[in-house]
């Protein structure tokens, strides 16, 4: 995966005479006020605690071209400053890559933009003496960095682009941030409004959304009989009928159908069952007692799943050794689909079936939302976040993926990604 | 410039590693890295010392670092009295036994003569002690808390490590995500509240700090406490020198001559922070001007209390040994176990004694604390009606902090600094959240 | 004295002069010769303490500069120079497993940064390591040693050295404190007792000195260290060789006493006998003879004193017969005087009367009647002195018995009547036990009383007295006539001699033989008031029991 050049974010340095090239080659120029003024606060921070040079700089964010960004301006900055400066290659194990690359002091920041953009790492002594052989001294605190500033555009821009394949986008913002874990999202159209609405079951509650990210509606779960045996991680199933939600949350004993009267949810009806994928050809199925696993029905020697969808007579199962299986409509030969997260959504674009699923293999502050097709990859789009659902959902017209996604805070986030014409 | 250009290519864009799972998945062992000095102890007299406890005998609720209260072991209800405790079904103890309110009530009248956080965190109950005696004697199934004036920080401090229901001393005495197997071990328990934790049970091992570094660097250990911390995380184990009405003076000596950020930067070392007002920074404690006297004179001699087994207690308990005896006073130390400080302070030994509680993070419930090492019941408990009676929670904040000021110069207890978790993760343990006191919540952890 | 003890006496003398001139001579000189070496001692504890601080020195400016070059001192010192605040305690890792009690890395102001031992200082200036230069040799100064139980100030032997990597803007100082266990160590290696003390400075002190303590003082900074050497040991020995002397020479003095002793009785011993022999000569026993023995002049003296003896003996007998025959011519020559006396009266008158007859005288009738009766008498006269001497010569052999003479004197004074006119006064004396003859006893008082009454015819005092004087028993008789005269003196004892008209002069001379034969004598004396006195004296038997 390479950025597009379209996409891609030249550097500007503030150091006069330097410049950061991209990996293609190119030298081009974007600014963004708001990652200088970043990196001026850490450079700052750094120069004031007299490092020993050369010091190893080594950026991680969920935007490989704003870590990049930020690496290069800060190194040029460091090093107009007096210390000698390199940007770290590599990502394991950086404290020992410094020292195998020489440094003797390494600037380890995280960046990431959310409400500001914000900066955060520390900075350690790594200096290899001869004498004490291959362990690093750890001698006194590591300094810690932090910086915020507010972010411009230029800093969005960095962020969300860049990363992605082609035709995927992340709207930047959230739609809406939950102080819980999402453990089921569905998407539509509740009220027969037009507008698609978005159910989410958290730990506590299920809410009601739409398109703007305003709570329509909550139903809490306080109180309902538990399950019993509880359940850990926040699981469940949950489908969006005509005017009405069927949810089936794994730590309670038995699911609820909620009916939306406008302005409330109330509950009705009989409990459902749950259900992979919310379609008339939605596989029934149960939930494996204690774990966040789900046991569909009427599949031959099928073990169970952590997520999966059903959609026009295509069958995706997310296994949790990583795999996926995909078996299309009418074809009796399932397609293996590797390196398949928790999530998985079937989504038709263009008359195209795609699978999108999250990555098993990411790391778990930043995700890659894998969309294959039939015929052709979309490729990954860099989420921040883990993502651990995605539904297809309409809104304002197009289909789009509505992602939960969790943040290392403890909460989550819904996220809309859109296939870009 | 061409070298720079170079530098920068070296830069590779590359793919973020892949080292996570989407989902936890069940099985292997957690492993921990201690530190010699760091015991699981019941009180949560260090942060350390709490997340270690937490494994086998989680607190009563987890307090979010945004402030919500989510319940674990128990549920909470506002009566009109106060608030009802009521334990959930399936919190059982290694034995079998189910946590009871009489349990529950048994624990915390143990808590009640060991720890000042939980008598702090319990002062605003109306006869708290007989309330107690009754329910442990009784069968009931809730804990009714009346209280003696409005407390709404009540539930919150409820969440604090040393009101964790525990039967007895032993390892294997509390309800917890795992049970314990052996004074190193655990097991994981399918059926706590909560669900059961990730991994299959979890193994702790004492290790030198060289040793524990490179362990977890080596990924043969996946926590480590003890060593580091992060210094943006709440800081809330406060260390007070704490001294009685006779013994003042001393305290008078020592307050000029004291360089708290000297004191914190050479002696306590670690995510330490010098706390100059009787609320920690990360609430807002604020100090009030510096006297300006001129250093006195003393003469005699003192004991002072401290901790064995805090590194940096020892120091600075040395460093007031040197500071008091530039004024002129001996001073004499004597370590004690956190348990034989209590008790031997409160009997009434020693003239001067270095005390470290876990505050919670809430400035009422600090000041609470605060003030029951001051060891003035009834003045104590003036000041907590006052400020309970504030309903809005900032406000309740605002006047704390000014109240706190106003005390600083009255109570006989001396600010000194602040510290928070010492400990460093493997960066591929998921899901570690960090509580309003600063400590790991292990429960949730697993790894890819 | 005794010649034996005088004899002892000069061998305990002979043996005790040489002790009395060598023993404190020997004393004086021993005294000298152990104070010279406590001295001695003294002044080689204080070499070795002298030693052992050189060698502390070295070695505390050897460890310094190794912990100066000490990599984690320099990485230490690197984060001191970059501005990163050090540990407190970072410098423990440098002072493990070496040598020193006092390390401390201080900045280019003197402030203390990081100390291995008082981390407690950190940030202030420790007082007296600030006095320390780098490169300036080790010196004692005075540090603060920091424990439980307060904070005192030692004397400690410390060192700086500028660490190089630092380029100036670290400093190390390290050392040695000199405590309680550096005095004790030193106490051991030097026998002798240590203390280390200064103004300020907590006292140590170790070892012990007892009896007299001899000095030596080292000046270590602002501390002082005195070495004591006791001289408890010396004085023991010292004391133990007196003691050995002493020994030595009571164990002679022993010896010479009991060789003397033999000697003595060696050599006196014949003395003695000869002593004794004398005695018993003395005693009367005339045929005594002491055995030969012994050389030289003491056989010579025996065997003189033998033949002496014998001599003696020879002419003691001659001259006894030589008395008895003496005696015996007094006696016929007084008897024969004695008899002619009344002879020629007789004769006389016989004469007469034959002629008157012849001549018949008328007269001769008157004649005859009137010389008749003094013929008779002169007859009577005769056969009274024929019997006096007959009562002399047949003087038996004293049957001696026991008896008290005062008692008998006594007791026969009451039987035996006085002349009227004559007071009879008794002075008895003490108990004399005495062998005597009670007759002949009683027949010498009686002469004795008798002649006493006879010298004083018109009346007088006759005063009887027994006394002792010395081994003799006294029996006096006394009377206030007119005495005996001078001219006669002790011849009055001998047979015819008299005073008395008419008297045989046998009385006197029968009880000198009475007494003779009693063992004593019969003494003629003169009494203070001038009459006679007449003395008894025989030998006294010594008191029974």
């Amino acid at each position: 995966m390479s950025p597009g050049p379209a996409l891609v974010a030249a550097l500007l340095l503030a150091a006069p005479g330097a410049r950061a090239v991209a990996p293609g080659g190119e030298q081009v120029e974007v600014g963004s006020k708001a990652l200088e003024l970043l990196v001026a606060r850490l450079s700052d921070r750094i120069l004031a605690a007299r490092p020993e040079g050369p010091a190893a700089i080594a950026v991680q964010s969920a935007s490989p071209a704003l870590a990049n960004a930020a690496a290069a301006v800060l190194a040029s900055r460091l090093s107009a400053g007096g210390l000698p400066s390199f940007v770290l290659s590599g990502e394991e194990e950086p404290a020992s890559r410094a020292q195998a690359q020489g440094g003797a002091t390494l600037v380890q920041v995280v960046v990431r933009l959310d409400a500001d953009l914000t900066a955060a790492g520390e900075l350690r002594t790594v200096r290899r003496n001869f004498w004490s052989g291959r362990t690093p001294l750890n001698d006194g605190p590591a300094l810690a960095l932090a910086a915020s500033v507010p972010p411009d555009a230029g800093a969005r821009v960095l962020w969300a682009a860049g990363q992605g394949p082609v035709g995927l986008v992340l709207h930047p913002t959230p739609l809406v941030h939950f102080g819980e874990r999402t453990a089921a999202v569905a998407a539509g159209d509740i009220d027969g409004d037009g507008h698609g609405e978005v159910a989410v079951l958290l730990e506590s509650e299920v809410q009601l959304i739409d398109e703007s990210g305003r709570v329509l509606a909550r139903f809490p779960l306080a109180g309902l009989p538990l399950a019993p045996i509880p359940v850990r991680e926040s699981f469940g199933t949950i489908c969006i009928r005509e005017g009405h939600i069927e949810v089936v949350p794994a730590s309670l004993a038995a699911g609820l159908t909620l009916r939306f009267t406008g302005s409330a949810l109330t509950s009705t009806g009989v409990p459902p069952r749950p259900t992979l994928g919310c379609a008339g050809d939605a596989l029934p199925a149960r939930f494996v007692p204690g774990a966040a696993r789900i046991q569909p029905e009427g599949l031959p020697a099928s073990r169970p799943v952590w997520g999966g969808d059903v959609r026009r007579g295509h069958k995706a199962l997310l296994f949790p050794d990583g795999t996926a299986t995909w078996l299309p409509a009418g074809e009796s030969e399932a397609r293996q689909v590797p390196d398949a997260g928790a999530g998985g959504a079937l989504v038709d674009w263009a008359d195209e079936m795609f699978l999108a699923a999250s990555s098993d293999a990411a790391n778990p502050s930043e995700d890659r939302l894998r969309v294959v097709g039939e015929r052709s990859s979309l490729g990954d789009l860099p989420v921040p976040g883990r993502i651990l659902q995605i539904c297809r959902a309409v809104m304002n017209g197009r289909v789009v993926l509505v992602l939960g996604v969790w943040t290392p805070d403890g909460g989550s986030d819904l996220r809309i990604v859109w296939r870009r014409p | 410039m061409n070298a720079r250009r170079l530098l920068v290519l070296l830069a590779v864009v590359s793919p973020a590693a892949a080292t996570a799972a989407a989902r936890a998945r069940d099985g292997g062992t957690l492993r921990l890295a201690v530190l010699p000095e760091v015991r699981a102890d019941r009180w949560g007299e260090t942060p350390e010392g709490a997340v270690l406890r937490s494994l086998v005998a989680s607190p009563l609720c987890h307090l979010e670092a945004g402030g919500r209260v989510q319940p674990v072991l128990a549920s909470f209800q506002r009566t009109a009295d106060g608030v009802s405790i009521v334990p959930r079904a399936s919190a059982r103890f290694p034995s079998g036994t189910p946590l009871g309110a009489a349990e529950l009530a048994r624990a915390w009248a143990r808590a009640l003569e060991r720890s000042p956080a939980a008598r702090a965190a319990l002062a605003p109950v109306r006869d708290v002690a007989a309330v107690l005696e009754q329910v442990s004697r009784a069968k009931g199934t809730s804990l009714q808390l009346p209280l003696a004036h409005p407390w709404p920080d009540l539930e919150a401090s409820l969440c604090h490590p040393a009101l964790a229901p525990l039967a007895g001393d032993g390892p294997g005495e509390g309800v917890g995500a795992y049970a314990a197997d052996g004074a190193e071990r655990g097991r994981a328990v399918p059926g706590f509240p909560e669900g059961r934790p990730h991994p299959d049970g979890f193994v702790v091992s004492a290790l030198s700090r060289r040793a524990a570094q490179r362990a977890l660097e080596a990924r043969a250990a996946q926590v480590l406490l003890g060593d580091g911390g992060d210094p943006a995380a709440p800081a809330l184990l406060a260390t007070y020198l704490v001294s009685r009405p006779a013994t003042r003076p001393l305290v008078a000596l020592v307050e000029p001559r004291l360089d708290r950020a000297a004191l914190v930067r050479s002696f306590v070392g670690g995510p330490a922070s010098a706390m100059p007002g009787l609320l920690p920074p990360a609430l807002g404690g604020l100090d009030r001007a510096a006297t300006g006297s001129s250093p006195g004179r003393g003469s005699g001699t003192a004991l002072l209390l401290y901790t064995a087994d805090r590194p940096g207690q020892r120091a600075v308990a040395q460093r007031l040994q040197i500071l008091l005896r530039d004024a002129g006073v001996q001073l004499t130390l004597a370590p004690r176990s956190p348990e034989a400080l209590d008790r031997d302070w409160r009997a009434g030994q020693g003239d001067l004694a270095l005390r470290s509680v876990l505050l919670p993070p809430l400035p009422a419930g600090a000041l609470a604390v605060v003030l029951e090492l001051a060891g003035d019941p009834a003045g104590s408990r003036r000041e907590l009606a006052t400020l309970g009676a504030v309903a809005e929670p900032a406000e309740r904040a605002a006047r704390t902090r000014e109240r706190a000021l106003q005390l600083a110069g009255t109570v006989p207890v001396l600010p000194l600094y602040v510290e928070g978790l010492r400990g460093r993760l493997d960066p591929a343990l998921v899901d570690v959240r960090r509580d309003g006191f600063g400590l790991w919540m292990l429960d949730d952890a697993w790894w890819p | 004295m005794r010649l034996r003890t005088l004899l002892l006496l000069a061998f305990a003398l002979l043996a005790l002069l040489p002790l009395a001139v060598t023993v404190p001579f020997a004393k004086r000189r021993i005294e000298v010769t152990f104070s010279r070496e406590l001295a001695a001692r003294a002044d080689s504890a204080a070499r070795l303490a002298s030693a052992e601080l050189d060698r502390l020195r070295s070695d505390v400016d050897q460890s310094v500069s190794a912990c100066a070059a000490d990599p984690l001192t320099e990485s230490v010192a690197l984060q001191l120079e970059s501005g990163i605040p050090p540990a407190a305690d970072a410098m423990r890792g440098v002072a493990e497993g070496r040598p020193l009690t006092v390390l401390t890395l201080r900045d280019a102001s003197g402030v203390s940064r990081s100390s291995a031992f008082l981390p407690a200082r950190v940030g202030d200036v420790e007082p007296g390591l600030s006095a320390v230069r780098p490169g300036d040799p080790p010196a004692v100064v005075p540090v603060e040693v920091q424990n439980a139980d307060g904070v005192q100030l030692r004397p400690a032997l410390v060192a700086a050295r500028p660490v190089e990597a630092a380029h100036g803007a670290a400093t190390l100082v390290g050392g040695q404190v000199l405590d309680d266990a550096w005095v004790s160590r030193l106490a051991g290696l030097t026998g002798a007792r240590v203390e280390l003390q200064g103004p300020g400075l907590a006292p140590a002190a170790a070892g012990t000195a007892e009896g007299r303590n001899v000095r030596r003082a080292l000046p270590l900074g602002p501390a002082e260290l005195t070495l004591s050497v006791g001289s408890a040991v010396v004085d023991e020995t010292r004391a133990t060789l007196l003691r050995a002397l002493l020994t030595a020479g009571a164990l002679g003095l022993l010896l010479a006493l009991v060789a003397g002793f033999l000697f003595a009785r060696g050599i006196t011993r014949p003395v003695e006998a000869l002593t004794e022999g004398v005695r018993s000569v003395a005693g009367g026993a005339l045929d005594t003879r002491v055995p030969a023995a012994g050389s030289g002049e003491v056989r010579v003296l025996v065997d003189a004193f033998n033949r002496m003896t014998e001599d003696l003996g020879h002419a003691t007998r001659a001259l006894r017969t030589a008395e008895q025959a003496a005696a015996w011519e007094g006696v016929a020559r007084s008897l024969a005087h004695e008899l002619r006396n009344p002879l020629t009266p007789l004769q006389m008158s016989l004469e007469t009367l034959l002629a008157a007859r012849k001549a018949r005288d008328p007269r001769f009738e008157a004649l005859f009647v009137e010389s008749a009766p003094a013929m008779l008498e002169e007859v009577e006269r005769l056969r009274r002195t024929i019997d006096a001497f007959a009562r002399f010569a047949r003087l038996p052999a004293a049957q001696l018995e026991p008896l008290d003479l005062t008692a008998w004197a006594e007791q026969s004074l009451g039987v035996a009547g006085a002349r009227p006119g004559v007071s009879l006064r008794w002075e008895p004396g003490p108990s004399l036990p005495v062998r005597a003859d009670r007759d002949q006893l009683a027949q010498l008082l009686h002469n004795l009383v008798r002649n006493a009454e006879e010298a004083m015819p018109s009346g007088g005092q006759v005063t009887v007295r027994t006394k002792a004087q010395g081994d003799r028993a006294v029996l006096e008789v006394e009377d206030t006539g007119p005495g005996i005269p001078a001219e006669l003196g002790s011849r009055v004892l001998e047979p015819g001699v008299t005073t008395k008209s008419g008297g045989t002069g046998l009385g006197l001379a029968l009880g000198a033989r009475i007494a003779q034969g009693h063992g004593g004598t019969l003494e003629v004396d003169t009494a203070p008031g001038g009459g006679a006195l007449l003395r008894l004296r025989i030998p006294r038997e010594p008191a029974a029991g």
